[in-house]
């Protein structure tokens, strides 16, 4: 296995964010308000109660990065599959789990997030993506709330 | 074969083409052909045009969206006047019509029809419904098209709607020459004057209106595809169709394929070369004799088919609230709801029979299917009363799934008010059972939901109901509150009309009957409004009792926003969405009344997703049915799993 590889497998846990992710976590309010004001109104969600809450702050974020990222995406680099691509395909794939759990069509837009939490996880391991991760729901909450 | 035999075969064949040849002849001669009239159109209509240029009651449904387009005709020509008599009311009459003969001849008219037909041919299912409009309220009612407007722009029909009575053109307040002079100005079916009253025109003028669709002249790209023409008539304008069928048609080439008798009519002749099926709701088992059909009620035949609907009443709730915003906006002072002595119009769906009604039609016209036989309302010995359960509702007849699982008391039968006059008669009631009944009946949401889709499933097994409609009377059921031991109180219960009760059950029904693009959010909305007022109906104390109704009125609130969004971007118009945001605002002060601070609570999606699932609001993948949530527990177990294998790499 070449060092890049098994750096991609179980990266460094870094704290100095690379310029793309900080330019993605500093975006991410204006693209949950952007997908609040694009989204269908089928999609249109209400604020979760307190027990809702704790899911998307801490639930989701710790579970599903620890399944896609840490265990899909670092699978397929495992295999030796290209970084970027393992990223995408997993980010695919918990677009698919959003889309299968009721949450419609419109619940594929997590694709583009999901690729920042790829990234993040990526270059900077699975607290980071995790983070990213709560970041990007607490925004989502916030467009709710605004809305 | 001796030659002898096949000579005697060959002279009986001459002799029966001969006879063939001489009913060809003798046909062609006893049916005349109906002219076709002058068409002119379609007439530009445009809702901003000065002086009410515009079709009237032009649909405020979103036609485009469905693939539909609506146009309006002016048609003339020559009318005959026959001997023929219509009883009043809605022409309930124990005895058929015979072939009426011609008074008269050549009396000019001119009238109207409107077509809301596929605007592309692909979506056309070849078949066209006539209705002859509803004269009784001295202006046009689309009796028929208000029931069943979801039913023809789902199966791809076309829909003509036929002027062929003179007061709602001349009435001097209502009609269309009052409405726009301009537009409708040079409509006449009096004759220039002489025939003010009977309308003898009428049929004529029908039966011409029947002639342009089948003539290209009306149905625009779809005029090649037409294959059948249903004849319709509901109540009063079932009364004339039926004088029409049993005394013209006959006399003429035939240009209705089959026809439907809904909510009046006489006996129908046994002898008619076209299928006809009258649908009557309870009304006409309970009405006075100007709208009462127990006496009229006719075996089956091959041709012939009475279905009663029990539970029903003549005077219906859904083609009653889908018409306010259009009332408003073309007959401003037409009451928006009814002064009768009970609560008026019952809510049994009878525009579901209807749709399967016209399904059979068209397939007993094409001579491959007929529809099932209906069971008579149940009468006493008297012959006259309707036999009734303990808690009210009749016996026999058709039982729509929201009738044999019933929820209220409904029934075709109210009453005018003492002292006052009207058509309450025709309203029938619906009033709903109280808390107490309804958890004996059905002590939970699973069991309220297992029985109504076994009904349902009935329905469509015996016909009376098609598959699309049952699923969309499922749908209402399983988000509906029936089961969950909540008391639906006054500001809940769909029960009488705003504004005598302002209520979230009505304030539903006012936007599901418009099948607007993407209603489920705001229905949604409703749903979970109405399910936070009666959780505070319910309430044990009175502080929560308040937290409820403010999120009943949260909840409402986000439904005027959502309005606002919808009317932004064409899914309603400015009627309909000023009409519900209106009413919406009127629940949140009704609420407010009541101790509600909608600003002081967030929106709780729970309320939404106990009605609809962990589909209905909820914004995470995970732990929606909270934590015994399956997906919480399966994702759980991959992440350990994941982990597992992480330490075991090292």
């Amino acid at each position: 296995m070449t060092p890049a590889v098994v750096s991609a497998v179980r990266p460094a846990a870094g704290v100095r964010l690379d310029a793309p992710l900080w330019a993605a976590v500093l975006l991410a309010p204006a693209a949950a308000w952007a997908w609040h004001q694009l989204a269908p109104p089928a999609a249109a969600m209400a604020m979760p109660d307190g027990q809702g809450l704790w899911m998307l702050l801490l639930v989701a974020p710790v579970l599903e990065e620890i399944v896609f990222r840490a265990g899909l995406q670092a699978g397929l680099v495992r295999r030796g599959w290209r970084p970027g691509l393992a990223i995408v395909v997993a980010s695919a794939a918990f677009a698919a789990w959003h889309l299968a759990a009721g949450q419609g069509p419109a619940a594929l837009a997590v694709f583009l997030p999901s690729l920042v939490f790829g990234h993040a996880y990526a270059r900077h391991g699975l607290a980071c993506a995790m983070a990213c991760h709560a970041w990007f729901n607490a925004c989502h909450l916030a467009a709710i709330a605004v809305a | 074969m001796r030659m002898g035999d096949g000579g005697g075969l060959m002279a009986g064949w001459r002799w029966r083409s001969a006879l063939a040849a001489a009913a060809l002849v003798w046909t062609a001669a006893a049916h005349a052909a109906v002219p076709v009239p002058a068409v002119e159109g379609p007439i530009r209509s445009d809702l901003a045009a000065a002086g009410n240029n515009r079709t009237f009651f032009g649909t405020d449904l979103d036609l485009a969206a469905r693939g539909y387009v609506e146009e309006e005709f002016f048609y003339s020509g020559q009318a005959n006047r026959y001997d023929a008599t219509v009883a009043g009311g809605i022409g309930a009459r124990p005895s058929a019509s015979p072939t009426a003969a011609i008074v008269d001849g050549g009396h000019g008219y001119k009238t109207r029809m409107v077509v809301r037909r596929p605007a592309d041919a692909a979506r056309f299912n070849g078949k066209v419904i006539v209705e002859w409009m509803n004269a009784t309220s001295n202006y046009d009612v689309e009796a028929l098209w208000f029931r069943i407007h979801e039913f023809v722009l789902r199966e791809g029909y076309a829909w003509v709607g036929i002027t062929a009575q003179s007061g709602p053109i001349t009435n001097a307040t209502l009609g269309l020459k009052a409405f726009s002079p301009a537009r409708y100005g040079t409509l006449d079916l009096t004759a220039g004057g002489r025939f003010t009253s009977g309308d003898p025109l009428s049929y004529d003028v029908y039966a011409q209106g029947l002639k342009a669709v089948r003539s290209a002249t009306v149905m625009g790209p779809l005029a090649p595809r037409v294959q059948q023409v249903v004849a319709a008539g509901v109540s009063q304008s079932a009364g004339r169709l039926s004088v029409y069928l049993n005394a013209i048609h006959p006399r003429d080439e035939k240009l209705a394929d089959a026809a439907l008798l809904y909510i009046g009519g006489e006996k129908v002749r046994t002898d008619l070369n076209l299928p006809v099926l009258k649908l009557l709701s309870e009304t006409e088992y309970t009405a006075p004799a100007s709208a009462n059909e127990i006496n009229v009620i006719q075996p089956d035949t091959e041709r012939i088919r009475v279905w009663s609907m029990a539970g029903t009443s003549h005077s219906d709730w859904a083609s009653f609230a889908v018409r306010y915003a259009l009332l408003q906006r073309d007959q401003p002072s037409a009451p928006l709801r009814d002064n009768c002595a009970l609560p008026s119009r019952s809510r049994i769906p009878d525009r579901y029979v209807i749709s399967a009604a016209i399904d059979w039609l068209g397939k007993w016209a094409a001579g491959t299917a007929m529809p099932p036989s209906s069971p008579t309302i149940a009468l006493q010995a008297d012959g006259t009363t309707v036999q009734r359960d303990e808690r009210g509702n009749a016996l026999g007849g058709i039982r729509l799934a929201p009738f044999a699982v019933p929820v209220a008391l409904d029934s075709g039968y109210n009453e005018v008010p003492a002292g006052s006059t009207g058509l309450c008669f025709l309203n029938g009631t619906h009033v709903p059972f109280d808390s107490a009944t309804l958890a004996a009946l059905y002590p939970s949401p699973a069991d309220y939901q297992q029985k109504f889709r076994t009904a349902a499933a009935g329905n469509v097994a015996q016909g009376y109901v098609l598959q699309a409609d049952a699923d969309e009377m499922v749908r209402e059921a399983e988000v509906s509150l029936y089961g969950r031991g909540v008391d639906c109180g006054p500001l809940c219960a769909n029960f009488a009309q705003f504004p005598i009760q302002p209520s979230t059950g009505l304030l539903r029904d006012h936007v599901r009957f418009l099948y607007v693009r993407d209603a489920e959010p705001l229905l949604r909305s409703i749903d979970a409004a109405s399910l936070s007022v009666a959780r505070g109906y319910s309430a044990a104390d009175a502080r929560e009792k308040t937290a409820q109704f403010s999120q009943g009125a949260r909840w409402l609130q986000r439904l005027q926003e959502q309005l606002a969004a919808y009317r932004a971007d064409g899914r309603l118009t400015d009627g309909q969405a000023a009409l519900l945001s209106g009413y919406a605002g009127t629940l949140v002060d009704a609420l407010a009344a009541q101790g509600a601070d909608p600003a002081s609570v967030q929106l709780d999606g729970s309320v939404v997703e106990t009605l609809y699932g962990r589909d209905g609001g909820g914004c995470s993948s995970i732990g929606a049915r909270g934590v015994f949530d399956p997906t919480l527990w399966l994702l759980a177990a991959l992440a350990g799993l994941v982990l597992v294998r992480r330490a075991r790499a090292g």
